[in-house]
């Protein structure tokens, strides 16, 4: 995800502030540190214009 | 983002209310106890007065607490079960103490304090440790 989002030229803020959450659930997800809900996964597929299985991968909830 | 900060003002606006409503009722329940000569039921009533703004600050925390992000309602979720965890093992320690000991008398009014103080302050603890891990 944090590879999806330097592609884009996004900060960490501005992705948060597209998804309507928090700097720190970004910060959270991208370092593994949380695995995002159903909901905010589909969410954040979408704004990368990707599937789910685009961005996050089994076991590898800090995604790409 | 303009609705958070939205929502995080009318959060930080009804929460200070609610603190000055309390602190205006602890003035008024002194005063009127101590200046007129109320019957019993008057004085429980008055007593029992500043509780009414706690109530209130309880449900405006909740809305905010429904209104933050997954990752946030965990960090505020875990520091609300460290306070919980710290509040009760401290008065259970203090209880079994008392039990064996003459202890120095401690009104229950301080746990509300204690709870929803040291509850604040973890969860900065929290968000201090997040953002320096980052």
């Amino acid at each position: 995800m944090k590879v999806l989002r330097a592609e884009r030229d996004w900060s960490q803020e501005q992705l948060a502030n597209h998804l309507g959450v928090s700097r720190q659930a970004i910060n959270a997800i991208e370092r593994g540190k949380h695995d995002p809900s159903l909901q905010l996964a589909f969410s954040i597929a979408e704004i990368f214009g990707l599937t789910i299985e685009g961005v996050f991968q089994t076991g590898d909830v800090s995604g790409k | 983002m303009d609705t958070k900060t939205h929502t995080e003002r009318t959060f930080i606006k009804r929460f200070m209310f609610s603190m000055f409503l309390f602190l205006v009722l602890i003035a008024v329940q002194t005063f009127t106890i101590e200046l007129l000569d109320m019957p019993s039921s008057m004085v429980v009533f008055v007593t029992l007065l500043p509780i009414l703004p706690l109530i209130w600050a309880f449900f405006v925390y909740r809305a905010r607490f429904r209104a933050l992000d997954e990752y946030m309602q965990r960090l505020t979720s875990e520091a609300l079960l460290w306070s919980l965890g710290l509040v009760c093992l401290l008065s259970f320690a203090y209880g079994m103490l008392a039990m064996k000991f003459p202890m120095p008398d401690i009104s229950f009014a301080f746990i509300t304090p204690a709870a929803f103080g040291s509850h604040g302050l973890i969860l900065q603890i929290l968000l201090m440790v997040n953002n320096s891990e980052e």
